[in-house]
Order: structure tokens, then sequence, then C-alpha cells
């Protein structure tokens, strides 16, 4: 049986997952219980359109080179330009797609415009829970004490425009210990699909009200996901990686991972890459779910 | 000598124009009767698996080669780590979706040499151009399903020296069953997945992105092949 999340529920049991899967760290979680979240430099907050490259490119063939009487000389001059002419074309090419597919976001621009890092920032740091305290610093505010965390978050919504996906690249490191090696990581987070007959509505209802909570809730599991792998202890075991299925909106994706965290309809993953990602479990691996509220408990 | 020479070239231009008069095996949509008609037994099979490869379609002139190859030997070396997944236990998985419809099945233990097969001496619409008759008698069979990977691993299109797309993981292969009374093709389905890593790809030395990409390959592959078995 799956368990469906709506609003406040989704979120609860987003940082429930960080609670229950990475359970084993010291900082900046835990050690002085304070950290600091600085702003981008730039208050607008990219959104995308989900995109696949796997029929981007050429698949090849044969090239006559016009060097005429040039010698090695001009034909090195012809394959350089060549080479220029294909890169630039293949750039090109992924960009066109890119732009076909910010397309999904059309219906949305003027909420998503109003939209700042300021206002999401500030309400997913309020959803956050781990450490003591937690402050927001401006893009050039320095952090007095405990950890730094810097984020830039780029969100995308599926072309079904059912789930959003955010890749949250996080870097955390001690105040003041300029010579430890910071802690850089993707963090992706990937929505509940949504079941509404009118998705779009369903977004835009309100000024956007369920588009605006809805990044806000993944921004604040990214962040609390991050927080918690920084501090976690290195595994004492090398990994066992399998292929993992989850839903992308009403698509059915895989990524090769090993599993974190398995709780209510969720999975917390780790990538090749060693980044994290929070995905919604497909529907049969949730046989015998335990009730959220008793896997999660005390979180509000 | 010249008489000679004009033999050559007829046999030649025959052997070119009769492959081009051959028809491509167009899909076959396995019906709902196919495999649940009485008491037929149903053999499952697979040919032997091919090793993880690296593709450069387009880099044709011997110089193109080796400065393809030279540009992507980290991936090859990687290429090599790779293993096959669960491929070669596809035909068990195939086995239990057959069981589940009600039909008997017997999985082949070693894998199919089609090749050894003799010629089909039929024509006509959706027959196999290899006989698999003699199968019935040795199996006890009626029918028989195939699964056919041809190639697997990583392609990148080059044009001469310069690649014209980044690498991709990629599978291509073939699902079919024959009715061994007939020789005919009840089912057939060919495959060609290819899956390009998310982000970047240049990634030495474990190709975390294009690693990913294989094994998301290997799949949709499988269920390419396995869901239109389980309808």
């Amino acid at each position: 049986m799956a368990i469906a999340f709506t609003g406040g529920a989704w979120h609860r049991a987003a940082a429930g997952l960080a609670l229950a899967g990475l359970s084993c760290w010291t900082a900046p979680a835990q050690a002085d219980g304070t950290w600091s979240l600085r702003l981008p430099k730039e208050d607008a907050v990219a959104y995308r359109g989900v995109v696949s490259f796997d029929a981007a490119g050429t698949p090849g063939g044969a090239f006559q080179y016009p060097v005429g009487g040039a010698g090695a000389g001009g034909f090195i001059v012809a394959v350089l330009t060549h080479g220029l002419l294909v890169e630039s074309q293949k750039n090109r090419e992924k960009q066109a797609m890119q732009d076909a597919a910010d397309k999904v976001l059309s219906p949305y621009r003027a909420v998503l415009d109003g939209l700042r890092h300021p206002e999401l920032m500030r309400k997913a740091l309020d959803k956050t829970r781990s450490g003591t305290e937690r402050k927001l610093l401006a893009a050039s505010e320095s952090a007095g004490t405990g950890w730094l965390v810097e984020s830039q978050p780029v969100f995308g919504m599926t072309q079904d425009q059912r789930a959003l996906v955010l890749d949250n690249s996080v870097t955390i490191q001690r105040v003041g210990d300029a010579t430890g090696t910071p802690y850089q990581a993707t963090v992706r987070v990937v929505s509940q699909p949504r079941a509404e007959e009118d998705v779009q509505a369903f977004w835009k209802t309100g000024e956007g009200a369920a588009l605006k909570a809805e990044s806000i809730s993944l921004l604040a599991h990214s962040l609390e996901l991050a927080v918690r792998d920084a501090g976690a202890a290195a595994a004492s075991e090398p990994p066992t990686f399998k292929t993992v299925r989850y839903q992308e909106g009403t698509a059915e994706k895989m990524e090769r991972a090993q599993l974190v965290a398995h709780h209510c309809g969720r999975e917390v993953i780790r990538t090749l890459r060693g980044w994290l990602m929070s995905v919604p479990a497909p529907a049969a691996s949730d046989a015998a779910p335990e009730p959220c509220e008793t896997a999660l408990p005390g979180w509000k | 000598m010249r008489s000679n020479l004009l033999l050559a070239l007829t046999a030649a231009a025959v052997v070119l124009l009769s492959g081009c008069a051959s028809k491509p095996q167009m899909p076959v949509e396995l019906t709902p009767t196919a495999l649940s008609s009485g008491s037929q037994r149903v053999g499952v099979a697979m040919t032997a698996l091919p090793k993880v490869e690296i593709n450069l379609p387009g880099a044709d002139c011997l110089l193109c080669i080796i400065a393809a190859s030279a540009m992507n030997s980290d991936l090859s070396k990687h290429a090599d780590t790779l293993g096959l997944e669960d491929l070669p236990t596809l035909k068990e998985r195939v086995a239990a979706v057959l069981r589940k419809k009600g039909a008997t099945v017997v999985v082949l233990p070693e894998p199919l040499d089609t090749k050894a097969l003799p010629d089909a001496t039929g024509e006509g619409d959706n027959i196999a151009s290899k006989s698999f008759a003699p199968l019935k008698e040795k199996y006890g069979i009626d029918k028989l399903v195939v699964i056919e990977i041809y190639s697997i691993g990583f392609e990148r299109g080059y044009a001469s020296y310069i690649p014209t797309s980044d690498p991709k993981a990629f599978l291509r292969g073939r699902g079919y069953m024959v009715n061994l009374a007939s020789n005919k093709y009840e089912w057939y389905l060919p495959m060609s997945v290819t899956k390009s890593a998310d982000g970047k790809w240049d990634e030495p030395t474990k190709f975390p992105g294009l690693t990913n990409a294989y094994y998301q390959a290997i799949e949709i592959g499988k269920d390419h092949l396995l869901k239109p078995l389980g309808k």
C-alpha cells in the first residue's frame, strides 16, 4: 500500500527521512549546533523544464576535409575548424532542447518571476530542524561561528507538470577553518507526483501557493539531508549499488545507487557520484509501510 | 582472366542485390491467444551475451580510428570493468512471466547459436530466416521464445576525427517467438536503447554519469522485452 502525501504530510515525511536515514552525524547538525545559510548572489530563483539529452548529437559519418594543396598544416587547420563547428552545433542543439523543455514553465512564469531567494530560503530554513540555531545570511555577510552553508538551488518541472525536481548544489564548511576540505555535494529531491486532474490549476491557485510551498519543502529537505550528510561518519563497508526505480511525475526513472533510507513511500539514495537523492519510491515497494507518524516522530 | 573477373563482379553484384532485396523483419505483436492455447509447451532461450564494447561510428579512416580510440581510451578501460548485471538470467525472468500466463515453459540451459541452425526453406511474411524446427523434438516444445542481445556498451558518433555526440550507453537486441510447426514469428520485437549521462559525462576514471546510463539502458531494455510478454 502506498501512502499519499499532501501538503504538510509530504514535508514531514521528507524531513523525517533525514532523521531516520542519516542518523550518524556529528557536525554541523549536532556538534556546536549553529549553522548559517548564506544567500546566493542572485535574487532570482532558477527554474527550468526537465529535459532528456538522449537524442542529442548525430550518429556520425565520414567527413572529407577540403585541404587542397595546403599540406599537413592545412589539414590540421581544417580538422580544428571542423571541431569548432561541430562543438558549436552540439551546444546549439542542447540549448534548443533545453529551450523547448523550458516552455513547460510558461503558464507559471508570473509566479516564478516573483519568487526570490531571500523569501524561499527564509521559509525553507524555518522548516529545517537540524542544529540548535540557524541563521540566514546575506550574500556578502560573514558567518560568526559554527558552520557556513552555501546553497545554489535549481528547480525543474517535469514535462507532464506533475512533479518538481530540485538540484541543490551545497557547500558546507566550518567557519574560520580555511584548511579543512569543505563538504560539497548536489542533493536532488524529486517531489511526490501530483494526481490532480487539472495539475496546472493546482500549481497556480492562490498566486502559485502550491508551487511555492512545494519548492520551499524540497529546498528544506535538501538542506536537511546535506547538513546531516556533511557530518555523517564514513561507511566502514564498501557500498553496494543497485538500480533503484522511482517516480518522476508519471514517468518511471532509474538510478544506480545505494539505498540510504526508505520510509513513508520515499527513498533516500546515494548515487554513483556520491550525491544524495530523495525520491518517491515505487508503490509496490511499500508492501508493509510503517505509519508515517510512528516512523517520523516529533516532526511538525 | 578477363572472364574470371567478370564472373567475380557478377557474383558480387548478385550478392549485393539479393542483400538489398531481403526485407527487414517488421515487429509482430503478440496475440492474446499465442501463449494460452491449450497444452502447448514453450521453450525460452537466449543467445550468447556480447562483451561490453565501445562503438565509434563515423571514425572510418585508419588515422580517425586511432585518434578516436585514443580520445576514448579511459572510457574504454572503464567499460572493461562493467558487468552485465542480471542479463544472463533474463531468460529465467521471461520464463516466470510466461508461467504466470499459464504457459508450460522449458528453459533451454545452453546459449542458443542461431547461426548453427539450418536456413529456412519457406518464404512469406513473418517467416524466420533460420529453421527452428530441429529444436521441436530436441526439447519437446511447440514454440520458442528467443532473447538476443547483440551489443551493449557505449557509443559516440564521429565525423572522421571529430566527435559529433557525447558518448552514450546503448543496448541493442531483439526478442521473438517462433511457432516451430510453421517457423513463423508470433512475436517479434526489435530493441534499441540509448541513454545519455545526466549532466556531464567526462568523469574519468569511474565515469559515474555514463555508468548510471549504462545500467539504466539495461533496465529499460529488460522492461522493453518483458512487458509485452506479461500483458
